[in-house]
């Protein structure tokens, strides 16, 4: 028999057999609806955990330190920091691309600012480290620069921002309105902007938690690239922290970054270097804090740690290897739930088919009476289920769809602003609906294979011509 | 040596259940071009003889010879093809599918053809035999518009689509009234005295069998009797 009659016996006992057919697609349409369901949603709020909660394409290696607890203290023992040594011997680790030093700024600092957008100026204990400007490339506003840029001799004198241009703006010491240590008092000149990178995470407890608190309006990100401020470096609102020497400078915001501390500014590493210099003195230039590790492929990730561990240095706990175990975990769960509906599912149609098979077991007499082999009726009974399996697969993954748009849509017009609240909870890609697909196909023939085989195995002589 | 005949049955055994007696040494030939009516109570094992003629069963002992072929030996996929070729089967509930056309219904072997002939070649056959047994206007309505001696018309087109060289029917008037069932054999008597197609028709049918050219008469347990030749 050849493929396209079969196609053909196929294609017309589906059409006329459809109504049984449909009524034992429902399982299987609800266990593959289940499946993409939660595969779609695990998808999508795995993409909010990695990718924005806890991004894994780095490693971040930390001074091994064990804390000791005396008291309400606790005292660390080992290093506290690491040298241009250990970041060289991080670098030769095996699948290693390239190694960036971070340095925390270890003098206090006030930020103050933010009267264009709040309506007040905001003054804060700013925490920061450094960081080295190839790792963020990629997340710098087009129209700045990350990096530092050293004032020039000789000094460009000026009397307003604009004679400094677009990067730069006029430093008019006795002007400003807060005590500090001047270098050169009584002369204005041109400075640029320190340029800092924040944290998707600043913006996000800003928008849910800070906001609130003080009654300010809801910063868009995007919108806030560009906007500076000042800082006075050697000042603390701990009065007790203040440093003999204060030095004032404008910084502005050219991007977000994954790679930026969490609860603070990142600065272009020389920078840092720079500052803690002014307060510690040169060597301070090369004590770095933690390192942050490019590896090749995100799977030699675990064998890297390993190696970095046994030079002596502690991996940092992003958190993302919890969370996306959770993740994991839950979504096994979810998926296991619905593989058991579609196997259910798979036994229903197995009583569908057998009912079906004993009703046209007279047609498929006949069929074998005239010429047809086993394996033509087997054949035409598990293409009947293949596409029975295809066109549920499609419609379990379209209502999964459809519900998963509802969901979307209730989040966004009825459910209030949490951070990292996402657009969609679900992603629904091409693996998922291929899954989905094959699976309902291969449960809807896993459940016709052995009504096919009784099939086939149909007595012609008896149902023909016997009593 | 005698020319070899297109049916040979020999020591044929047969039965369902353990000790049951059907069939025991059946020894039969039927020649090319012969209308053999095989007659015999109920449960005689009539049906049970052509079944195993035409290979729709081959569960039995003994010897089974259709034209050369030796149906024992065959494996169930050659047997299907041995069905689809070589024998036509006409039953007496006719067995048409309903929702295909009389065309259609007759096309039906066609699908499960091993060979290469063309589609339309079939098509062409099929509406050829469909004129043939007298219903020609009906090939493209469905069965159930059909009377009972239209619908077996159909059927005798339907097995004898694929050149069959033995035509097997199981009380083929057996459903039909009297009127309908003498059109019948004398279509099956047209069909062997001018195509010469050999025909094995069981049936209760006194007329039947005396429209044969011979008859075999069954008895339980076996023992057969020749009638009368014409
Ligand atoms: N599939 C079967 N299983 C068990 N016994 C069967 C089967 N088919 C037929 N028989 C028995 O075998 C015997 C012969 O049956 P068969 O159908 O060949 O008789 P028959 O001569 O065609 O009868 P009828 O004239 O009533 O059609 C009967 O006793 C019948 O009950
Ligand atoms: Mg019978």
């Amino acid at each position: 028999m050849s493929i396209k009659k079969r196609w053909q016996f196929i294609l017309s006992s589906l059409i006329r057999h459809r109504k049984h057919f449909m009524l034992s697609s429902i399982g299987i349409v609800t266990g593959i609806m289940a499946f993409s369901f939660f595969w779609a949603l695990s998808a999508g709020v795995s993409q909010v955990v990695l990718g924005e909660i806890f991004p894994v394409k780095t490693l971040e290696v930390v001074p091994r330190s064990l804390g000791v607890n005396v008291g309400p203290i606790q005292l660390g023992l080992g290093a506290d920091a690491l040298t241009q040594k250990s970041v060289t011997a991080i670098q030769a680790v095996p699948n290693v691309t390239k190694v960036y030093p971070k340095m925390k700024v270890t003098t206090p600092m006030v930020g103050v600012g933010g009267k264009k957008y709040l309506g007040n100026d905001l003054q804060i204990e700013i925490l920061a480290e450094g960081i080295d400007p190839g790792l963020v490339a990629g997340d710098v506003d087009s129209q700045f620069k990350f990096e530092a840029t050293p004032v020039s001799a000789p000094l460009q004198s000026c009397k307003t921002d604009l004679q400094c241009g677009d990067n730069g703006y006029c430093y008019d010491a006795p002007n400003l309105s807060w005590r500090y240590q001047n270098l050169n008092p009584g002369f204005a000149y041109c400075r640029h902007y320190i340029p800092v990178l924040a944290s998707q995470h600043l913006v996000e407890i800003f928008n849910g938690v800070v906001r609130r608190a003080h009654d300010f309006p809801k910063l868009n990100p995007q919108f806030v690239i560009g906007y500076d401020w000042d800082i006075i470096l050697g000042s603390s609102v701990v009065r007790r922290s203040e440093a003999s020497k204060k030095y004032h400078y404008k910084v502005r915001l050219v991007g977000f970054s994954d790679q930026a501390m969490w609860l603070g500014l990142t600065f272009p590493l020389p920078v840092v270097q720079k500052f803690n210099t002014l307060f510690h003195g040169a060597e301070a230039a090369q004590t770095f804090h933690s390192v942050t590790v490019k590896v090749d492929r995100k799977d030699q990730i675990a064998a890297v740690s390993q190696k970095i561990e046994q030079l002596g240095f502690d991996i940092k706990d992003s958190g993302a290897a919890r969370a996306s175990f959770i993740i994991l975990v839950t979504t096994l769960v979810f998926l296991v739930i619905s593989l058991i509906i579609v196997g259910v599912a798979a036994v229903n149609i197995m009583h569908v088919y057998f009912m079906l098979i004993y009703e046209r077991q007279v047609e498929i007499g006949l069929m074998r009476a005239l010429g047809a082999k086993r394996s033509d009726i087997r054949w035409v009974i598990l293409g009947e289920a293949g596409l029975v399996g295809i066109m549920s697969g499609i419609v379990g993954v379209v209502l999964a769809l459809l519900s998963s748009q509802v969901i979307d849509y209730i989040s966004r017009y009825y459910v209030p602003d949490f951070p990292y609240k996402p657009s969609s909870y679900f992603v629904f890609d091409a693996g998922v609906v291929v899954t989905a697909v094959l699976l309902s196909v291969g449960f809807c023939m896993l459940g016709a294979y052995f009504p096919a085989s009784r099939a086939a195995k149909v007595d012609p002589a008896r149902v023909l011509t016997g009593q | 040596m005698e020319a070899i005949s297109l049916v040979v049955v020999g020591h044929l055994k047969k039965n369902y259940q353990p000790k049951q007696c059907i069939l025991n040494d059946v020894n039969l030939r039927i020649e090319d071009a012969e209308f053999v009516a095989i007659t015999g109570k109920s449960g005689s094992g009539k049906t049970t003889l052509l079944n195993i003629i035409g290979g729709l069963d081959s569960d039995y002992e003994g010897q089974v010879e259709v034209a050369g072929k030796v149906l024992s030996t065959l494996s169930d996929d050659e047997l299907s093809a041995y069905r689809n070729s070589h024998v036509g089967f006409v039953f007496q509930s006719f067995h048409l599918m309903p929702h295909l056309s009389c065309l259609e219904n007759v096309l039906l072997p066609s699908a499960f053809n091993q060979g290469k002939a063309v589609e339309t070649a079939f098509t062409q056959q099929a509406l050829a035999l469909l004129a043939m047994v007298g219903v020609a206007e009906k090939a493209h309505e469905f069965p159930n518009c059909l009377s009972g001696g239209q619908q077996q018309r159909v059927a005798i087109a339907r097995a004898l689509l694929m050149q069959p060289k033995l035509l097997l029917c199981d009380e083929p008037t057996g459903s039909l009234d009297d009127e309908s069932a003498g059109d019948i054999i004398q279509l099956f008597a047209k069909l062997n005295a001018e195509q010469g197609m050999t025909i094995v028709v069981v049936t209760h049918d006194a007329d039947v069998a005396l429209k044969a050219t011979r008859t075999i008469h069954l008895r339980q347990c076996g023992v057969m009797e020749e009638g009368q030749c014409l």
